[in-house]
């Protein structure tokens, strides 16, 4: 079965987190759209070397530990639970601005393909 | 039809924070009050980042006082009052490090003042941390990063105002026995919650670039157990919604360049549907005129309201930055054909020849998003100098819409002398902005369209918007090189060479004569004797006159002839007549010029004539002013070529006035320095001496060295 190019999810806390699982079996890249206000805090946390007051333009990307950076930041803890089925799908993830988790199985092209 | 966001941090804002309630201040007397009343619940922190402060302005006034209220009415005594009456209560003040170009109209030396420094919870700094020719102009006040407050009002003289802006209003008085100040407008927004406890970090981060020392953050220390410091009088226009934060910070040091006002300006301005609404001090920022202008070419874009002063404050303004805003308004008013844009000034009867100063900073898209902050529609606010601008967008809110269209129904009701309710119902008959507000224009409290008034004349005198108004922080190399051709900068190192060789032969002079018998072969009292007898001499100044001439049709260095004029006169009569000596060298010379012509003149000055005379050709004045402050060629050489350009004789000679002044004023008092050494004549002041000139000929040398290296990397750069 051919999986889908990418899944696009907003935010909605724990229901987000218990979707994101199933959705990796059928899905090439799930996006996750946290709200704008994550944005200094997820800079935060995965920038902590970059002195304040910088612009907050984040590209991270990493594997499952990257989860649990993210799972660091106040509201977003659920994503510690994730580590282990995205360790087990072999996918990567990847943190842009404004505020957005992609998670992607090896080998998806996260940029050129159009958003559904 | 749905509307994308604007707001995108990390690219024109910094942070999206939850506001729990937002109010929009108009006016200083609104503004002051609030303050006052938050501060007076502050139990941990109070942040104040200030372009000025005044510890002398008055925070309540008339009606506002409140008969129970026993704390001091100005600021600096309030403020030490609160520090006194909350034992953990810290209060810090980041004021610009004015130039003093400001000083006459601020509180001089504020670090030394009882009010500033006279209690040790109650902590005064001034920021100096910014590129050259910048400011600070945030003007943020965090109380307990629980209420913030961010716009276009510092807690100083001449902004308290009410919305009537009334022409005889006593209470707008300061200080005793002064002239009650223009009317002033101005708007402050007033937040709580996480999006106060951003702006603490951002006024913390600034308190640590300043100072080098961190800030605990109130939270840690328990402040949100202290009453809600969110004053009762004033009602939320908004609650529970997202802000966002913008900034504007020049490169310096290993601070990074951020341009977030600018790109939200750009990106709201793409995003209007209907109207676009703008308050400004200023209206020069290039890029924003440029959105603004694509937007009128379009077909069924948006209107576009823009309420300015009639003129902004001082002549060096008026001069300059009227005259930047008149061409972007003629640029607008090209790109206008469908008669969407309309440009206006409040009008207040009564103010005769003041108008009310338009200092706020707004921008109103639609219903949909609304802009306070300190940022001005200038260059220097999207690049140069520290801004804070506070953007809400509605996002599909209605209440948020509301809100939006409801403030600006209130500016307009104020400045159409109004209620409110009567702007939205000319805006729901007209469908319109530009028709709602020319339906309800009339004669008293108005609004009238803004007269264009700077002549060709003027227009030509001001030169482009890089050097009055820039965009970045710009170096001194660039600044020569963009008056001085390429080819008129090489003497430089000559020229260096030329006047350390002239203060080392003074100095081998004075050192001859202290050791060896040249002290005993001349009689000082004699040369000063004979000094003295020449200065008084009938003929003394026409001689000192002719001797200028003379030594500027050979060439002769200008600088030998103004040291022997301080030593001959004493320093002010010296530095009199090599002013006046200097100047009728340059207007002969400059005459000898014009007389001889491009094709004579090129001669001389070769190939270097014909970039030199384009410059002049197009900003003379400034042109002369840096050519005669920085050392790039020899004076004949420019008065020769000046004479042959398009350059008026008016603007030569005050252009050569003016840049002559800096070095005329160091060479004399040198000078004069040096002639009391020589005259003391002992180990310790030729010591001084020596050393003095040690630092001036090593700053001569690091500054050939760093011009070369600038130099080399430009070259270098096309091929790296």
């Amino acid at each position: 079965m051919d999986k889908t190019p990418l899944i696009t999810l907003p935010w909605r806390g724990q229901e987000t987190i218990q979707a994101i699982p199933q959705l990796l079996d059928h899905a090439q890249q799930i996006e996750i759209v946290l709200p704008d206000s994550y944005n200094h805090a997820l800079f935060t946390a995965l920038h902590p070397d970059v002195p304040p007051g910088q612009l907050e333009d984040m590209n991270s990307s990493g594997g499952p530990e990257l989860l649990v950076a993210i799972a660091g930041v106040e509201g977003l803890e659920g994503f510690q639970q994730l580590v282990g089925a995205v360790a087990t799908a072999n996918a990567t993830v990847e943190v842009s601005t404004p505020a957005t988790i992609f998670i992607r199985h090896n080998g998806g092209n996260l940029r050129s393909t159009p958003n559904q | 039809m749905s509307r994308t966001p604007v707001l995108k941090p990390g690219a024109n804002c910094w942070r999206v924070e939850h506001a729990d309630r937002v109010a929009f201040l108009v006016d200083g007397a609104d503004y002051f009050h609030a303050f006052r009343e938050a501060v007076k619940q502050a139990r941990r922190s109070v942040l104040i980042m200030a372009w000025d402060i005044d510890s002398r302005v008055k925070l309540v006034r008339g009606q506002q006082r409140d008969p129970a209220d026993d704390l001091p009415e100005t600021l600096g005594n309030f403020l030490n009052a609160m520090v006194r009456r909350r034992k953990q209560l810290n209060i810090y003040v980041l004021d610009w490090d004015f130039i003093m170009l400001f000083a006459p109209d601020r509180e001089w030396l504020p670090l030394y003042k009882r009010e500033w420094n006279g209690h040790r919870r109650l902590h005064f700094a001034l920021d100096d941390m910014h590129p050259t020719g910048a400011c600070h102009h945030q003007k943020i006040v965090v109380v307990d990063d629980r209420v913030a407050f961010v716009g276009g009002l510092d807690l100083t003289l001449g902004r308290w105002d009410t919305p009537e802006h009334r022409s005889d209003d006593s209470i707008r008085r300061e200080l005793d026995g002064e002239p009650v100040p223009q009317p002033y407008h101005d708007v402050q927004i007033m937040v709580s919650g996480p999006a106060a406890t951003a702006l603490g970090d951002l006024a913390r981060e600034r308190w640590f670039r300043a100072t080098g020392r961190r800030l605990e953050a109130p939270w840690a220390q328990g402040a949100q157990d202290g009453p809600d410091p969110w004053p009762a009088h004033v009602r939320p226009e908004i609650e529970n919604v997202e802000l966002g934060i913008s900034r504007t910070e020049p490169e310096y040091g290993k601070q990074a360049e951020v341009r977030e006002v600018e790109q939200l300006l750009l990106d709201s301005i793409a995003s209007a549907r209907e109207s676009i609404y703008i308050e400004a001090q200023y209206f020069s920022a290039h890029k924003v005129g440029e959105a603004l202008r694509k937007r009128l070419q379009q077909e069924k874009g948006p209107e576009v309201v823009v309420l300015l002063p009639e003129y902004t404050v001082g002549w060096l303004s008026q001069k300059t930055m009227d005259v930047l805003r008149e061409r972007v308004f003629r640029q607008l008013m090209n790109a206008d054909r469908e008669r969407r844009l309309r440009l206006y000034e409040p009008c207040v009867p009564g103010l005769g020849d003041e108008c009310v100063n338009v200092h706020s900073k707004i921008t109103i898209i639609d219903d949909e998003l609304v802009r306070v902050g300190s940022a001005n529609l200038n260059n220097r606010s999207m690049g140069l100098d520290t801004e804070c601008d506070i953007a809400i967008e509605a996002n599909g809110r209605e209440d948020v819409r509301h809100a939006i269209a409801t403030f600006r129904n209130r500016l307009l009701g104020e400045h159409l002398g109004m209620e409110p309710a009567r702007i939205e119902k000319a805006l729901a008959r007209e469908g319109s902005l530009i028709r709602a507000i020319e339906s309800l224009r009339g004669p008293g409290r108005s609004m009238r369209p803004l007269a264009l008034q700077v002549t060709a004349d003027v227009d030509a005198l001001v030169p482009d918007e890089e050097i009055v108004d820039p965009a970045r922080p710009f170096e001194t190399n660039e600044l020569v090189k963009e008056f001085v051709p390429e080819a008129e900068q090489e003497p430089t190192r000559r020229h260096l060479y030329m006047i350390g060789s002239i203060l080392a032969a003074i100095v081998a002079l004075a050192a001859a004569w202290h050791w060896s018998p040249l002290r005993e072969l001349v009689d000082v009292p004699m040369l000063v004797s004979a000094a003295n007898e020449f200065g008084r001499h009938p003929a003394a100044s026409l001689l000192v006159l002719g001797v200028f001439v003379a030594a500027g049709l050979i060439s002769f260095p200008l600088s030998v002839l103004i040291i022997v004029c301080v030593l001959v006169f004493g320093p002010w009569q010296g530095f009199l007549y090599a002013l006046a000596g200097a100047l009728l060298s340059a207007a002969c010379s400059y005459t000898l010029g014009h007389l001889l012509g491009h094709r004579a003149v090129r001669r001389v000055a070769g190939r270097k004539l014909r970039e030199l005379d384009k410059r002049l050709a197009r900003r003379g004045l400034l042109t002369i002013i840096i050519v005669r402050i920085v050392p790039v060629a020899p004076f004949s050489v420019i008065n020769l070529v000046a004479g042959t350009s398009r350059i008026r004789f008016r603007d030569f000679m005050l252009g050569s006035t003016i840049g002559l002044l800096p070095g005329l004023i160091v060479i004399s008092v040198f000078t004069d320095q040096l002639t009391a050494t020589i005259r003391k004549s002992d180990l310790p002041t030729f010591a001084i001496l020596a050393v003095v000139l040690a630092i001036l000929v090593a700053g001569a040398w690091r500054f050939w060295q760093w011009k070369e290296k600038k130099r080399d990397s430009v070259l270098r750069t096309p091929s790296d």
